[in-house]
């Protein structure tokens, strides 16, 4: 069997060769790679995206510098903090379980502040605020993301809802966060789905 | 300078590495074990001779045409106490019997492989790697077809999943490794033909591998 | 021909050993409930567990000791499930944890709501069974109205074993 191509006969020339092979073989790895890969499911504020178990919605956004919970100051933030409620809804025949959240804004991920489930039992749905404290200067195209917590997962779904905070009107966010209360009720509420 | 060294071992560990395993060592040793499984007159120390190799010229007075001193001290004169002679088989038994048997058909398979020049292995490593992205697009695809579960659903039915995978890139990869292993073989054959003198040595009696010549 | 064999032989204990696994995990990852007839006891942790009675509540009324005269209303969609059990523990090397759900249709489960009414009969509590001696307990359930009749019954949970879930039904 003859090889096919003719290569110059410079050894150089075929270690570049190879090597340019290796460097392309590499490339292709690593962006096929299909580990840490997800189903992202994607929808709008105010519309409920339908994902395995049930449904999930972002109802309203707020944000501001001071957290307080039945009128009384739970913390304040030299940043900012963003409520976003969330409604679950469990309209399959399993519980519907969203054990971890995240807001992204471009290469900034920020995790929750306290914790924060979204648990329905079948037939219901619950609603629960999920408080972020962000940097104001990085909040252009935050966006929700939440998944089921596992322990042990494969290829896995995750809800991404932006939150509607753009460039354009990024500032006008900071401005009303500014010295602004939010009053949270960090604990769940649920009821049957009508 | 404590920083730039911690980012450059980063970038190695972190970069360089995986690619050097994962994308070139992967190929080399799989074809190197399909040199071993394919068999093919896996080499022992004593064929080299006949295959006309230069391996024992690097071993002092192994050769027809060492120096007299030298054959003297590798040959042993007379033989040896059989006490001595005992121990050295049991020695030989324990330490290197399994030479012939495991380390050196690896060792020349390896060195089979290394051996078939840079533009060869490029291409093969090239190649393979083209069937592992094959592969990670082929799960892709059934990802996307089957959408995102719970981690138990992966549990149960992950296996359904990569038999699909393995059933159809498996063949082309083993066909592959095939393939470049008889390459290679072609190689080694054109190179020990070309080089003037390469005729058969008288064989030198070697005493490690006494018995492992009566072996092969 | 041999080689067919071998291919075909090597295909077979491939295909045996994907249909054991899917059918092994399938078991032990994925509830499987045994349906007990009407008033028969299930067991579960050591304990005969039987169900007296499910009954359907529009209002949840206090019937304690206290007659405080409190009630509560289910969510709007909603409607409580009460339910009465007899158990009687036998093992006194294992522990029942009430962990007791209604399954519904689908195998939907709920688990024991939590209300700020007092009952007369009390709920359940791992202390409370002594050997050998039946124990009346009280679990409410919040169910939505539209599965309130397709009950199957209560599931006596016990995730140590991959057995089959016993599900008891009311006489």
């Amino acid at each position: 069997m003859r090889f096919p191509i003719r290569f110059p006969s410079s050894k150089l020339a075929g270690v570049l060769a190879a090597i340019a092979l290796v460097a392309v073989s590499a490339v292709g790895l690593r962006l096929s790679d299909p580990k840490g890969t997800i189903d992202m499911v994607s929808g709008v504020p105010g519309k409920p995206v339908t994902i395995n178990d049930g449904e999930l919605s972002v109802d309203r956004v707020r944000v501001g510098t001071v957290l307080t919970q039945n009128d009384e100051v739970r913390d304040r933030s030299a940043g900012m903090f963003v409520a976003v409620a969330v409604t679950g809804a469990a309209t399959g025949s399993r519980e519907l379980s969203l054990g971890s959240a995240e807001l992204v804004s471009k290469d900034v991920h920020y995790k929750t502040y306290g914790l924060t489930s979204v648990v329905a039992a079948p037939g219901f749905k619950t609603s629960a605020d999920i408080v972020f404290e962000v940097d104001p200067p990085r909040i252009e195209g935050l966006t929700l993301e939440m998944w089921r917590n596992e322990v042990i997962s494969g290829y896995q779904q995750r809800v991404r809802i932006p939150l509607g905070i753009t460039a354009a009107n990024a500032n006008q966010w900071r401005d009303a966060a500014r010295g602004w209360g939010i009053d949270v009720s960090l604990s769940n509420s649920t009821r049957p789905i009508p | 300078m404590p920083e730039i060294v911690s980012r450059a071992w980063a970038f190695v560990t972190d970069q360089i590495w995986p690619v050097i395993v994962d994308v070139l060592a992967q190929p080399l040793l799989w074809l190197a074990v399909a040199a071993v499984v394919f068999g093919s007159r896996v080499l022992s120390l004593a064929e080299l001779w006949r295959q006309g190799q230069p391996y024992a010229a690097r071993i002092p007075g192994a050769t027809a045409f060492a120096r007299y001193r030298d054959k003297r001290a590798f040959r042993r004169i007379g033989p040896a106490p059989r006490g001595v002679r005992l121990a050295a088989s049991r020695v030989q038994v324990a330490f290197f019997g399994d030479i012939d048997d495991k380390y050196l058909p690896a060792l020349h398979s390896l060195r089979l492989v290394l051996r078939a020049g840079p533009i060869f292995l490029g291409c093969y490593v090239f190649v393979y790697n083209l069937a592992l992205i094959a592969q990670n697009y082929l799960e892709r695809l059934l990802h996307l077809i089957v959408g995102g579960h719970e981690g138990q659903f992966w549990v149960r039915w992950e296996p359904v999943f990569s038999l699909v995978q393995d059933a159809l890139v498996e063949p082309v990869r083993l066909c592959l490794l095939a393939v470049a292993f008889r390459r290679c073989l072609e190689i080694f054959v054109q190179r020990s033909t070309v080089r003037p003198g390469a005729a058969a040595r008288p064989e030198s009696r070697l005493p490690v591998l006494a018995s492992a010549e009566t072996g092969t | 021909m041999r080689r067919m064999l071998f291919a075909v032989g090597a295909l077979a204990a491939v295909l045996i050993c994907l249909i054991w696994w899917v059918t092994y995990a399938g078991i032990h990852y994925t509830p499987r409930y045994a349906v007990r007839p009407p008033g028969v006891a299930g067991e579960v942790q050591g304990t005969s567990v039987r169900l007296l009675s499910l009954t359907r509540a529009e209002q949840l009324v206090d019937t304690s000791e206290d007659k405080s005269g409190k009630s509560e209303f289910p969510d709007p969609g909603g409607v409580w499930i009460v339910a009465e059990f007899e158990a009687v523990r036998h093992d006194p090397g294992k522990t029942f944890y009430c962990d007791i759900e209604l399954l519904g249709p689908q195998r939907r489960l709920w688990a024991r709501a939590a209300t700020g009414v007092g009952r007369a009969i009390p709920g359940c509590l791992p202390d409370d069974f002594a050997i050998d001696r039946p124990v009346r307990f009280e679990a409410v359930f919040l169910v939505p109205i539209r599965y309130a009749d397709q009950l199957a019954g209560v599931a006596l949970v016990d995730d140590s074993t991959a057995a089959l879930t016993p599900v008891i039904t009311p006489i």
